[in-house]
């Protein structure tokens, strides 16, 4: 199994937002309501510009790729955004190139926030899958255990981890950093996930630990596997030539006649 | 009239001369083999757009640009759909060849099972879903022909008939045959979205003793019929 590697992720990849010069590109932007239980909506600009979130629903951005959003208000669905916002960002840079997810989630201290993910889209080995898990939950640090390994440990958020694994079935679960299991992710998603060759499977640990509202959201993006290097589907010559080059000869040798005689019919009419 | 009928026997006989220089070129002592190229490939599909209906949205303009992106709350449906597990080819002299899933080889080579079997690629589309469905054999395996002996003689308009684990048969007819150096398989044969198309290979060209492999793969390229 490779090395898992943990990224810190929201500091780092907020000062990557260059300010975009236009809102034409091929950037793939999701956002990812990942607060449970609250239905929101979206506005920008004192514009509702998405009603009716729900909760582990994602809305696609990538037509504003590039563009600012501003005064950003993200207020409990039917709420009045001058006075009711809970999340408010004075302007948010929509990524103008890459595959990002922005999540709306809780952060440590359970105050909603906003935190853009990039999406490791490169490609993955033929046979393989990659996993990422982001911590975007109000609870403390985590570790995850793949089986009876830490594969990632001291996962805390708003960080994420990123790993590239055969496909199969991850028999996955979720410690505290250090300390005691708290669920299995089977329980938690009610089926074992898997590593699916070609796929992120980007889990979300959302929620609050304390509020019991802590659960896992996820997210697939397919697509990304290679090709095997080669199809090696013959290590002895073939029994004998005889019937391919008989069969060439003769097709050769009808196309032949077919062409001599039509040329024959055509110079006779 | 007379220099007409005589260029009739000499271009005969230059066809079949330049016949056997052909076969002199492509076939060898080892015994190699040819996939005539015939056929067009299958068109690229276009993208499948994914619809997003939706409840009622606002109506500013910046909304109109945002899609719904789908939902987070569970696990994704993977819809493999039935696994094959046999082929009858009768133009190829395939009957009831069995077909196993396979992977990668640890070298990244795609696994081939033995002579008689026929390699499903079980991390691409399963025969007649969307995508690039490769099935793949041996054309002959540790001295012993496989059972994709004959698929260079494979022609379009042909069919053959896949059977899938739950009992099901499916019909493909094949539209065109190609024949590509081992290390120029073109990606579009892995690819796991577009219109479903089934990809037949096995080996081809010449064979190389100091390798103990074929210099070219031999792809039928198939549609549901």
């Amino acid at each position: 199994m490779r090395k898992f590697v943990a990224v810190l992720a929201s500091a780092l990849l907020l000062s990557l937002f260059a300010t975009p010069a236009n809102a034409q590109s091929g950037a793939t932007v999701m956002l990812l309501h990942g607060i449970p239980g609250v239905p929101v909506d979206v506005y920008v600009d004192g514009d509702a510009v998405i009603e009716g979130f729900e909760p582990a629903a994602m809305e696609d951005l990538s037509a504003l790729a590039g563009a600012t959003l501003e005064n950003v208000v993200v207020v409990p669905a039917g709420g009045d955004p001058e006075t009711d916002g809970v999340i408010e960002v004075a302007s948010l840079d929509v990524p103008d190139s890459g595959n990002w997810t922005v999540v709306a989630h809780l952060d440590g201290s359970g105050t909603p926030t906003l935190t853009p993910f990039q999406n490791d889209t490169s490609e993955i080995a033929a046979g393989e899958g990659r996993i990422t898990v982001r911590h975007t939950a109000e609870a403390p640090a985590v570790d995850i255990l793949v089986g009876e390994d830490r594969a990632i440990t001291d996962l805390s958020n708003p960080n994420e981890a990123v790993a590239d694994l055969p496909a199969g079935p991850l028999p996955a679960s979720i410690a505290a950093a250090g300390g005691d299991v708290l669920a299995s992710v089977a329980d938690i998603l009610g089926a074992e996930p898997s590593v699916t060759a070609g796929t992120n499977t980007i889990l979300y640990a959302v929620g609050s630990l304390e509020g019991e509202t802590f659960t896992l959201y996820v997210q697939a993006i397919d697509g990304l596997g290679a090709a095997p290097a080669q199809v090696p589907s013959g290590n002895s010559p073939v029994s004998d030539a005889a019937p391919w080059a008989l069969v060439a000869a003769a097709t050769m040798a009808v196309g032949a006649l077919a062409l001599g005689g039509r040329q024959f019919a055509r110079t006779r009419a | 009239m007379p220099e007409r009928l005589t260029s009739s026997p000499l271009r005969l006989l230059w066809l079949l001369v330049a016949g056997l220089l052909l076969l002199a070129a492509c076939g060898d002592d080892d015994g190699g083999a040819q996939a005539t190229v015939a056929g067009d490939l299958p068109g690229s599909s276009a993208e499948d757009a994914e619809p997003a209906d939706e409840a009622p949205r606002p109506t500013s303009e910046l909304a109109e640009l945002i899609q719904s992106g789908g939902s987070a709350a569970t696990l994704p449906e993977r819809e493999v759909g039935p696994a094959p597990v046999g082929l009858t080819f009768e133009g190829i002299g395939v009957s009831l060849a069995s077909v196993v899933d396979v992977g990668v080889e640890p070298n990244g080579d795609m696994e081939i099972p033995g002579a008689s079997e026929i390699g499903w690629y079980r991390y691409g589309p399963t025969p007649g879903a969307a995508g690039s469905s490769v099935l793949a054999a041996h054309i002959a395996w540790n001295g012993v022909d496989g059972v994709f002996r004959q698929l260079g003689r494979a022609e379009p308009g042909q069919r053959f008939t896949i059977g899938y684990d739950d009992g099901t048969t499916a019909d493909y007819e094949v539209v065109a045959v190609r024949q590509y150096p081992k290390d120029q398989l073109p990606d579009e044969l892995w690819s796991t979205t577009g219109d479903p198309q089934v990809v037949l290979i096995t080996c081809g060209g010449s064979f190389n003793r100091a390798l103990n492999s074929y210099d070219d793969n031999i792809v039928a390229y198939a549609v549901p019929v």
